[in-house]
């Protein structure tokens, strides 16, 4: 029986941008951003999803243009060499960007919840259950993310009631902190924070239509963006600027100060436990694209079967690292980079398109 | 089928296996949870570390196979930090030391104004276990001496004497709210408060009215030992001076919103002297704070409403019918309670040099950038500044009493 025809629907596609995106406001970006942004690194994230609307919409004006997906785009318009040396770059990127990311996720899990488990199981239960996630195909994770949408909101939603009362949006002042100048050149560099919502058009091809994609993608990425900017506001509003710099994985710590009244009620295994779901989607995802990517680029049209071995690839890689902190210098190098090749990206494609144009 | 129900009854397993949480696995009645933990100087950079433990037995239901345990267990260990004390600690007490329930961090007044108190206490807020919404409070004596002395009579367990001691904080102002996220937040010059409290007893050095004495100088005869009244002034993170009871309520009442929503207090009779009118103060809106920074030294005019419900007049004068007196009534209340404030004011420009009142925030929002904040310095500049304190009373109600109850005479 045929129940479903593998695509997907905008309500799911908006699911997925939502892990994808508005997940990195729980884990170390909000370091990154606070230590540029000071007390307006709301600002900052602010800016930072505005410097990628035009190259978004660039991108939407192409896909629909030609009605394909990234990757046959790439090949369309940049020809074969150039197609695949953008796409090898794109894959090592994520592969790069996935092994960081995802030992900042196990260091919070392990210092703050299961100091004495050792690092590799914590490691290899989060690979694994991504994998699991990733290895049912695109339909399976899109789903699931509309399946945990609801949970996940609605424990944001509780964790800023509880913390209303430590709130003090006085501490927001002074309103642009470090400088207009300083944010929107921080916005560009650290632009691929949100930029990776243009990844999304490389799964075109699963979705139903144009009009489900153009929707889904614009009303998710507005809703990271906007979880993305409530959470930096509420960190600062917590915390305070001078205080709020020195504080490591800052979600994690506002979970800690959620209370019911005067009473401290514990509440944050509660929020671990919704957020290591959301976690594990979270890298189902980056899994899934980076298998995607390298299965174009060498041509092996079955790449589900390649998550397995890929997965194993970041906790091979992951097991050469020492720390995190080790690690802050390869993360920066690989959030400026990639932020201009972001932003870049679509201009370049746009630009072939018109020159193809002329020269036909 | 079977093949199914193998592999579904082999999944369960499973996951009852890993809830057992792997290395971290912590067995609840294994556990000694530490409701207090008190810091002490001890010699060459150590800390003695006091942990009182709750007997969760003692209370509950389940009291009958233990009637004869106490409601804690307090023990002192020297040691350079929380954590390694904690350790030591297990080499006396059998359960493992478990810090979920730590609400309440209690510091000698002497570590509090060591120089390198700093340094020792906020070297401690890396551990997990240190949370943000603990309380602080100083003790005039040694932690571990208050911790042994506060026995309240009405509570078995201890816990609940610093949660409910907490709700009444919150409401009467004799003491600020103070936890490590507050003090972590005001290093920068600013001023913290922390709760002063004490086991001792102090002469209180002369005749005080309602709330001005510090912890220890309130005439009591109680049994329970403990005073919790008045704060500490911390300054970069070192605690330089205490204010009293009345002082830490002005203070909050300065501050733009926060708790003090209702407190008593009384106010020499205008027309009686030698008499005492009481009253209570209740917040009718948060206060009103302009600065001015355009001038050499900024100006600052602070305006404080509150609503005043009469509740006893010893000299029974009868205001109730006479709306003059009334009105002489309110001049009294505002200037005693202006005087009072810019005492403190005058207090915290000359000796301090700094604010507790939080209205750095609102220089804050009179800036551009950071730098610019920073560039202003405002501590400096508050030393200087002109401050308006304007308190605006005015009377809600008399009570349930029309006219004072006399004593009628033969006629």
């Amino acid at each position: 029986m045929q129940i479903s025809d593998g695509k997907v629907g905008s309500r799911e596609l908006l699911a997925v941008i939502l892990f994808l995106i508005a997940m990195k406001v729980t884990d170390i970006t909000p370091d990154i951003l606070i230590a540029q942004g000071k007390n307006a690194s709301w600002l900052l994230s602010l800016f930072g999803s505005l410097v990628v609307l035009p190259p978004f919409f660039v991108m939407l004006r192409l896909v629909k243009k030609h009605n394909v997906g990234l990757s046959d785009l790439l090949l369309k318009l940049a020809g074969s060499w150039g197609g695949y040396l953008i796409l090898a770059i794109l894959c090592a990127r994520m592969i790069g960007n996935t092994f960081v990311v995802s030992r900042s996720y196990i260091d919070i899990v392990n210092t703050l919840f299961f100091p004495l488990t050792p690092i590799p199981v914590l490691y290899t239960l989060l690979m694994l259950s991504s994998l699991m996630v990733a290895q049912r195909g695109f339909e399976a994770i899109a789903r699931t993310a509309w399946l945990i949408f609801t949970p996940v909101m609605s424990i944001g939603t509780l964790l800023l009631a509880l913390t209303w009362e430590d709130a003090n949006f006085s501490f927001l002042f002074p309103i642009a902190g470090p400088g207009f100048g300083t944010l929107l050149w921080n916005a560009l560099t650290h632009s691929s924070i949100f930029g990776e919502v243009l990844l999304l058009a490389f799964l075109f091809p699963y979705m139903k239509s144009f009009a489900n994609f153009r929707q889904g993608v614009l009303i998710g990425y507005a809703i990271s963006s906007f979880m993305m900017v409530l959470f930096h506001l509420w960190y600062v509003a917590i915390f305070d600027y001078p205080a709020v710099e020195y504080i490591s994985y800052p979600y994690q710590q506002v979970t800690r100060t959620a209370s019911f009244g005067l009473t401290p009620a514990h509440l944050e295994a509660l929020f671990l436990c919704i957020w290591i779901m959301a976690a594990v989607l979270h890298f189902a995802i980056y899994l899934y694209l980076i298998a995607y990517l390298f299965g174009k680029l060498f041509n092996i049209h079955e790449f589900e079967p390649l998550i397995l071995p890929l997965a194993g690839l970041i906790l091979f890689l992951s097991s050469f690292l020492g720390n995190v902190t080790r690690l802050s210098e390869t993360s920066n190098w690989l959030l400026n980079g990639s932020s201009w090749l972001f932003l870049s990206l679509p201009f370049l494609l746009w630009i072939l398109d018109m020159w193809r144009g002329r020269v036909r | 089928m079977n093949v199914y129900r193998l592999l579904i009854s082999s999944l369960i397993a499973a996951i009852t296996i890993s809830l057992a949480g792997c290395a971290d696995i912590k067995a609840l009645e294994r556990l000694a949870h530490v409701i207090v933990v008190g810091l002490d100087e001890a010699e060459d950079g150590y800390l003695n570390v006091t942990f009182q433990i709750a007997n969760p037995q003692v209370g509950s239901t389940d009291i009958g196979q233990s009637d004869k345990e106490p409601p804690d267990d307090i023990i002192t260990i020297t040691a350079t930090d929380v954590i390694s004390a904690s350790e030591l600690a297990n080499t006396i007490i059998s359960r493992q030391l478990n810090f979920t329930h730590l609400q309440t961090i209690i510091i000698s007044e002497q570590l509090a104004r060591s120089e390198d108190f700093h340094e020792i206490f906020s070297s401690q807020v890396r551990i997990p276990e240190f949370r943000r919404e603990m309380n602080i409070i100083i003790c005039r004596e040694r932690a571990e001496q208050f911790i042994h002395s506060n026995k309240p009579r009405l509570e078995t367990r201890p816990h609940k004497y610093y949660e409910f001691m907490m709700e009444q904080w919150h409401k009467s102002g004799l003491l600020p709210i103070s936890d490590l996220n507050r003090y972590l937040q005001r290093l920068s010059g600013e001023l913290f408060l922390a709760i002063y409290a004490t086991a001792e007893r102090v002469d209180s050095p002369k005749e005080k009215k309602e709330a001005d004495y510090t912890a220890g100088e309130v005439p009591s005869r109680a049994a329970d030992p403990v005073q919790m009244i008045g704060s500490a002034v911390f300054k970069f993170g070192r605690m330089i001076d205490t204010l009293t009871g009345d002082e830490t309520r002005i203070t909050l009442l300065l501050r733009s919103s926060e708790q003090a929503h209702a407190h008593i207090d009384s106010f020499r009779d205008p027309l009686n002297p030698e008499k005492r009118i009481g009253v209570r103060l209740v917040r009718k809106q948060n206060t009103d704070i302009r600065i001015d920074l355009s001038g050499d030294a900024p100006d600052i005019s602070v305006k404080v409403p509150l609503g005043v419900q009469v509740l006893s007049i010893q000299g029974l004068g009868n205001y109730i019918t006479d709306p003059k007196k009334q009105q002489l009534l309110v001049e009294t209340i505002e200037k005693s309670l202006e005087e009072d404030a810019d005492a403190l004011i005058k207090k915290s420009q000359q000796k301090f040099q700094s604010e507790p009142f939080l209205w750095n925030l609102h220089v804050r929002r009179k800036m551009w950038t950071w730098d610019d904040y920073i560039n202003y310095d405002w501590n400096e500049k508050f030393s200087r500044a002109r401050v308006r304190v304007d308190f605006d009373i005015s009377i809600d109600s008399f009570g349930k009493q029309l006219a004072p109850t006399k004593i009628h005479h033969k006629r």
